[in-house]
């Protein structure tokens, strides 16, 4: 069989609007290392399609975008698709999880992989980052949103190319690490000076639980 | 002034420096930067998660654990 991947991007405000254009590149990348994506997107991201598409393609990773708590994790409209107190959570073992969105390490990661699921990318605290309103309607092409958001795509991709949860997750916070320091430097814009601590903030809120060394 | 009142002061002429056109994302909102100016002034529970960010990011900086690699 071969391997898998499953996305959840919702967009149904600002910011699942930009998480959603942003993970684009994502199901891109897979693409072009023959690596099938299911894309749960916009409406389709349900909790019914969620474990729907867990249950019967069996994706190695699951990568989920939206808002969420220490408790759970959002789709479309808000619907809650993933919590703690799911009594079936069980189905996401041998699954390694990326889920940018805010506070899931804290329980929700923790209670899915004492159910069995392989590893847990997450924050233990807000996942945040700054836009540039003029960008509204391309998201993409937003260079302030960028120094938040590539790094986090670096945790899917450098996945993908085959590499360990743990170094995975130093990739994109040495990647975080960069365009922080960058935004520190004398030659930085004021509003850039003033964006570093919020990214600081995402770099020591990830983290990954479960096992460091687990692989697609 | 109590610390926390010159931390808000610090926090707040920071947040003032961040041009208009931009807003931040955090928890399950997107807030301009007037809105996070007041949110700090008036202590709701967003200018105090502001304030720790910021009081985290200073005595990182202070202690010199931002030049630090993991």
């Amino acid at each position: 069989m071969s391997k898998s991947i499953l996305i959840t991007r919702p967009n149904y405000d600002v910011t699942t609007n930009y998480l959603f254009y942003w993970t684009q590149p994502v199901i891109s990348f897979s693409e072009k290392r023959n690596i099938l994506a299911y894309d749960l997107y916009g409406p389709k991201t349900t909790r019914a399609n969620l474990e729907s598409y867990t249950a019967k393609r069996n994706p190695k990773i699951i990568f989920l975008n939206g808002h969420g708590s220490s408790n759970a994790i959002t789709g479309q409209d808000d619907e809650e698709i993933i919590a703690c107190s799911d009594k079936n959570i069980s189905k996401y073992k041998n699954c390694i999880f990326y889920a940018r969105s805010c506070q899931s390490a804290n329980k929700l990661g923790v209670s899915l992989v004492n159910n069995g699921a392989t590893a847990f990318i997450g924050y233990r605290a807000d996942f945040i980052f700054f836009r540039n309103s003029d960008y509204a309607t391309k998201p993409r092409m937003d260079p302030i949103a960028k120094y938040f958001l590539e790094p986090s795509n670096l945790v899917m991709t450098v996945l993908l190319k085959g590499n360990t949860t743990k170094v995975a997750d130093k990739r994109s916070k040495q990647s975080m690490k960069k365009n922080f320091l960058k935004l520190l430097t004398s030659n930085s814009s004021m509003d850039g000076r003033e964006m570093a601590p919020y990214l600081w903030s995402n770099i020591k809120a990830q983290v990954v639980l479960g096992n460091k060394s687990a692989q697609l | 002034m109590t610390p926390n009142v010159d931390l808000q002061n610090i926090v707040v002429e920071r947040l003032r420096r961040l041009p208009s056109h931009l807003q931040i994302s955090i928890g399950n909102s997107s807030y301009s930067n007037e809105e996070l100016v007041s949110s700090v002034k008036d202590g709701t529970k967003l200018g105090k998660q502001i304030m720790g960010i910021q009081l985290d990011y200073l005595q990182d900086l202070a202690s010199g654990k931002i030049y630090l690699d993991e």
